[in-house]
């Protein structure tokens, strides 16, 4: 079924759009969930609550990409389930090498992620790399994935993907320090 | 609280256009079982039924409808007398299979059955659904057949006995578990043992599995173990309405998924056919476990 018409039976109030949504879009919300969180039955339930998320949002949203809207709704379920419910992140090394991009003494997460600034600057930094740069961190990232498994996905060796990486880190934390954001 | 950096947090954020939305085309970080002995059809099409779609089987065969309420599953035959459990011919079932069911829907291509030997001569296909196939995978075939589809595997070959087909244990960690094994013609206390043994190799790894789902009442000891000893999230029997007593001849499992994605395991073990007159229920009961 393609995302139009599950987009149409969400509209509908069909319940075949949630079961066509699950049967479409579980294991990728699970991919995000399962890799940033350690408990497989808090990525469970996060997989459940982005799927009544989704099913409460549309309507009235149409999101243009279902699988995006849906990766990025997934992603804040998930990371809201990390910050609330104290549940450990599956691969801390995910976040301690974020912290490269960091200076010492940075604001708290809650400040820090309040600024709407710092989201615009990602999109801004996210646009001057190359396709495959992107692909890279975004998976590494964003869905959170082992760095061999984003480097597969990404057709590039392990070595690659790691000095690719390091490199996109140090960028970004030269893109943020000239804007002052962090 | 956790430490969230602040920019894995403002990545949630970013425009969709950034977000890569490639499907994940290998399976759920979830243990996963798989037997490539003969399959129970009738179970996994009584379990499809149950929004549990996406079964894999390599070896599908009818159900008495007198033991499989759901109808999901006829031919009248009673498979209780069968031998093998598999079918002779096409023309003497009758398969009823539901419209939106999709055996091969587990990322599991079907190429994944070049790797199989067929051992059993009666073979076709019906609905896509690979019939009366018993396969038997071998070490070389096992290692391609994984590396091919992006499994890990680690081969244990402690497990190859006279009158056992090779029984690669196949586990890393990080990956989904898979479990192959092929059991054919052995006495039943070595089944049995063989059974245990491979159990105890992966006991630890069995609390990752969400159920347990019995279909036969033979070898209680055996299910006291499986029962007692692993914390399954959830257990299935089989005669809730939808099937129950299930008798073959070999050691079956099949795969399924249910709707959620999240893959389950189903054993059979079936070692005295004889006795295949009580229920899974009746078996749990006695043990006190329902």
């Amino acid at each position: 079924m393609t995302d139009n018409e599950i987009i149409k039976l969400l509209e509908n109030r069909s319940e075949k759009g949630l079961s066509e949504l699950s049967k479409k879009f579980t294991r990728l919300i699970m991919k995000i969930t399962r890799g940033i969180l350690s408990s497989q039955t808090d990525a469970e339930e996060c997989a459940n609550d982005t799927l009544l998320s989704v099913w409460n949002a549309i309507p009235p949203d149409r999101p243009d990409n279902l699988t995006a809207y849906i990766c990025k709704i997934a992603r804040r379920k998930t990371i809201n389930r990390l910050r609330y419910n104290k549940s450990p992140i599956r691969d801390s090394s995910l976040l301690t090498e974020l912290d490269e991009c960091l200076p010492s003494g940075a604001r708290s997460i809650e400040e820090a992620a309040e600024l709407s600034e710092l989201t615009a600057a990602l999109n801004e930094w996210l646009d001057t790399l190359s396709e495959q740069n992107k692909r890279l961190f975004m998976e590494r990232y964003f869905n959170a994935l082992p760095i061999k498994d984003a480097a597969k996905v990404c057709s590039m060796s392990l070595t690659a993907a790691t000095t690719a990486l390091s490199r996109m880190r140090n960028s970004l934390k030269n893109y943020l320090d000239e804007r002052s954001l962090l | 609280m956790n430490k969230i950096n602040p920019i894995f947090s403002a990545l949630s954020g970013v425009d969709e256009r950034h977000v890569p939305v490639t499907q994940v085309k290998r399976p759920l970080r979830k243990p996963i079982m798989l037997a490539a002995a003969a399959t129970a059809a009738a179970l996994a099409l009584a379990v499809g039924i149950r929004n549990w779609d996406g079964i894999i089987g390599n070896h599908i065969s009818p159900a008495d409808t007198s033991v499989n309420p759901s109808g999901a599953v006829y031919d009248g035959v009673d498979r209780t007398s069968a031998d093998s459990g598999i079918s002779d011919s096409p023309e003497s079932n009758q398969i009823v299979i539901p419209e939106d069911f999709t055996p091969l829907k587990l990322n599991i291509p079907d190429d994944f059955y070049k790797y199989g030997e067929i051992v059993k001569t009666e073979s076709y296909e019906m609905n896509k659904i690979h019939y009366g196939r018993s396969y038997t995978f071998h070490y070389d075939d096992i290692s391609s057949m994984f590396d091919e589809f992006g499994f890990s595997p680690l081969i244990n070959e402690n497990f190859t006995e006279e009158g056992v087909y090779p029984l690669p244990y196949i586990f890393n960690p990080d990956e989904p578990l898979v479990f192959v094994s092929e059991i054919i013609d052995v006495p039943n206390s070595m089944r049995v043992g063989f059974n245990y043994n491979l159990y105890d190799k992966v006991a630890d790894k069995l609390i990752h599995f969400d159920a347990l789902v019995l279909s036969c009442e033979s070898d209680r000891d055996y299910f006291i173990d499986m029962i007692m000893n692993y914390p399954y999230k959830e257990l299935i029997t089989l005669d809730d309405g939808s099937i129950c007593n299930i008798s073959y001849d070999y050691s079956e499992a099949l795969f399924f998924q249910n709707s959620n994605s999240v893959f389950y395991q189903i054993s059979i073990y079936e070692h005295e056919k004889e006795k295949g007159s009580s229920t899974i229920t009746q078996v749990l009961a006695d043990l006190g476990v329902l």
